[in-house]
Parts: C-alpha cells; structure tokens; sequence
C-alpha cells in the first residue's frame, strides 16, 4: 500500500499536469486559425475583428468582383500590361517561369497569392522593387500586380509617379483621380506627403502612389487589378 | 504515470509550435492586416518622428514643426465618416482585400460595426474620446500575423488618400495626423507581430 502523502503528491501532481496539457492545448487551439476567431470570447483578449470566417476560393473571387465592380470606369483600357506581364492572360505558370527565369525569391503572401521579393529591375523592364505581388482567379489567370519599393529620396519618388503617370495615361487615358503635382516639393513637405493618381477603365483599375512615409522615407507604390475579365 | 504525463505535456507543446508556425505561414486570407492609425497619444508622440524636411508651421523658438490645429474640434465630427472611407479603400485595395473580404462577405452590418471600432479607436487615438475604442490592442490584435512594413506602409498610404480627399489640410496632415502613424513605437505594435 502507498504511503498516503506520496498517493496524495502524485495526485495533486496529476491534477496539475493534467490542467496544464489542458491550457497548452487551449493556447494551441487558438493560435490556429479556427480558433483565433473564439479569442474574442475571453474578456480582455479580443481578436482582430477581421478574423470573422473563412472564405473558399470562389467565395473571395465573388467578393472581389462585386467590391470592384464598384470602381469600375468608362471605357476599356488600350493596355492590360503591367511591367512584364498582361492582366487576364499572363497565367500562374508563366509567373512561376518568370520568377524562376531570374532566380527570384517568391512565396505565398498573406494576403496576395504570390510575393516575390527584392525584384531587380532587369526582372521587369523597368525599376526595380521591394515586392512584386501577384494575385490569380480560380483558374490560375493573373488578375492583380502590385509593386512596392522606397525610393532614394523625394526627387525620386516623384519622378517615378511622374514616368508612370504619362505610361499609364498611353496604356488607360486620362486618370480618374489626381493628388498633388509630380514633383519633389509635393512630398518632401513632411511626413505622410503624397502623390497619387488613379486610373478606372471599365476592365482595369489602377494606381500610382509616392508617399513620404517619414523619417526620410519614400515609399512608390503601383497596383493594376482586373476588374472584369 | 509521470512519464505519460511529461509525454503529454510535451505533446502539447509541439501542438501549441505547430499551430503558431503555420498561423505565421497563413495565407488563407482572412488574417488581420488592418493597421489601425493610431493608439499613441499624440501629445505623448515623439517630435522627433516628423520629417526634418518639414517647414511648415515652425515653432520659432525651436524651429520644430508643430500641429497648430485643434484637431478634435477642427475633423472629430468627420472621424466616422473617415474611418468608413478607410476601410472602403482597404478593401479594394489588393493588399488588403483578401484580408477584407470575410467581414465583407457578412454584410453591411459586420462592416459598419469594424467602421464603428475604427471610428471609436481613431477618436481615442486623437485624444477626442477616452474608452471609446473598447477593441483588443494592437499588439494583441495583430499578434502572430507577421505584418510587414510594406504593408503598414501601404495602410497608412489609404489613410493619406482619404484624408486628402476628406480635404483635410496638407500641414495639418503632416503636422497633427502623421507623428503617431510613423511613430517606430507605434509602428512597432504592428510590424512583425
């Protein structure tokens, strides 16, 4: 027979281990992604709000086109290409290609289906970026491109909306929306100056961005989405 | 029973590293990239984070830019109605669509209520509410969702927009609204958490 102070260490020692499997396994659970959302039951914890539901592949893509359709603007655009690559043609495997072809380092994105970082410009036919990102339609179809990058300073920054601004005029006439002249003084002003200009063709949507992002930063930005097929 | 316990504590830990590795990794979407502007007093906000480029509005005693706009009397009534516009432009913008698209797909009420937390959490931010914002953190909010600079950057550049064509001031956007957004300690609640 045990001694009965060993029988009852061994039992308080069970309990604990057993609560604590149990919190771990609790913690686990909710840093996945069915469980972050139940974080926002537990008063004080929260969750992200967006952490709502999942949605299937084809649910997004429904999504995607109603919020777009939204932006849509008068007349086709002459040019769906983006850098080296066509909107509505250019297909995941060519991109894979592409990437490859210049030894690039692409993974999934979080939130775009394919990041590439680091892109030289000899990849693009134009600068180079920080990111290039790449989002496809169910049947692996290119429907977004965004680029990013800092630029060496406010000259440049503006220079490069400016450059943008006459190609994306040829490729989608005239800009829907238009912030600030293309020039250094427009964002060197201060933190959070910025430049834009936004194109809304009945298929595409794009926009230009040149923000001063503080603390001597400058930040280009450049998207093209298909809008419709 | 000892050795069964440990096995199975240890169990749970590879469990707990296993879900954190592949929440890092998601790409499912609907993880959280809202870069919520701001949760830094900005009375407390560093001078230092405005831009040394900056001219605009010098204090003459220092010669450091300085906001001189109340900006809760001057934009706390658009601050609803900014916020709704931020979140609008986030969600077709393709850095953030995918991770809008859930609480889209919900309705128009889900949206409103996010819009309403974002409206409450701005006005707290600014200092013209206290408690409004009754959210998680931004730490605990974002945690585990590895956001990037590009993509804060990306966020704070849909918030320029919309106060730009809320036709808010270019000084007092740089001036009042732009030291908290590029704040490294606020920035750092969101980056790389």
């Amino acid at each position: 027979m045990k001694h009965p102070i060993r029988r009852r260490l061994l039992q308080v020692f069970g309990a604990a281990s057993v609560l604590g499997v149990a919190f771990v396994a609790v913690v686990g659970v909710a840093h996945t992604d069915f469980g972050r959302p139940l974080l926002r039951y537990i008063p004080g914890m929260g969750a992200c709000p967006l952490d709502v539901a999942t949605l299937t592949a084809e649910d997004r893509m429904r999504v995607r086109g109603e919020q777009l359709a939204a932006l849509a603007g008068a007349g086709e655009a002459r040019s769906r290409t983006v850098l080296a690559f066509e909107l509505g043609t250019t297909t995941r495997t060519d991109v894979d290609a592409w990437a490859s072809s210049h030894a690039l380092q692409c993974a999934p994105g979080r939130s775009l289906a394919l990041r590439c970082e680091d892109v030289p410009a000899s990849a693009l036919g134009d600068r180079g970026f920080d990111e290039v990102s790449f989002e496809f339609d169910t049947a692996g179809v290119l429907l977004t491109v965004e680029s990013s990058g800092l630029a060496a300073d406010a000259a440049s920054a503006a220079e490069y909306v400016a450059r943008r601004d006459v190609s994306l005029r040829a490729a989608l006439g005239e800009p829907t929306i238009v912030h600030g002249d293309a020039v250094a003084a427009s964002v060197s002003r201060g933190p959070l100056a910025q430049i834009s200009r936004e194109f809304r063709r009945s298929d595409v949507r794009a926009r230009v961005i040149a923000t001063n992002l503080g603390r001597g930063r400058y930040g280009v930005r450049e998207f093209h989405q298909l809008v419709t097929s | 029973m000892i050795r069964t316990t440990l096995t199975s504590i240890l169990g749970a830990f590879a469990l707990l590293s296993t879900a954190c590795a592949a929440d890092d990794s998601s790409d499912d979407g609907v993880a959280d990239t809202t870069t919520d502007p701001a949760t830094t007093d900005p009375a407390t906000t560093d001078p230092a984070t405005t831009d040394p480029t900056s001219t605009s509005d010098a204090d003459s005693s220092t010669g450091a830019a300085s906001c001189q706009t109340d900006v809760c009397a001057t934009y706390g009534a658009a601050v609803p109605d900014v916020s709704s516009a931020i979140v609008d432009m986030a969600a077709v913008d393709p850095m953030f669509m995918a991770d809008f698209a859930p609480l889209v797909a919900q309705g128009d009420a889900a949206v409103l209520a996010f819009k309403t937390s974002l409206a409450n959490f701005i006005s707290d931010a600014y200092g013209c509410t206290t408690d409004a914002y009754t959210g998680p953190t931004m730490e605990a909010a974002h945690a585990g969702l590895d956001i990037t600079q590009e993509e804060y950057d990306a966020f704070i550049g849909i918030i320029v927009t919309v106060l730009t064509d809320f036709n808010v001031l270019e000084d007092d956007i740089t001036l009042c609204f732009a030291p908290p957004l590029v704040d490294p300690a606020f920035v750092g609640t969101i980056v790389g958490q």
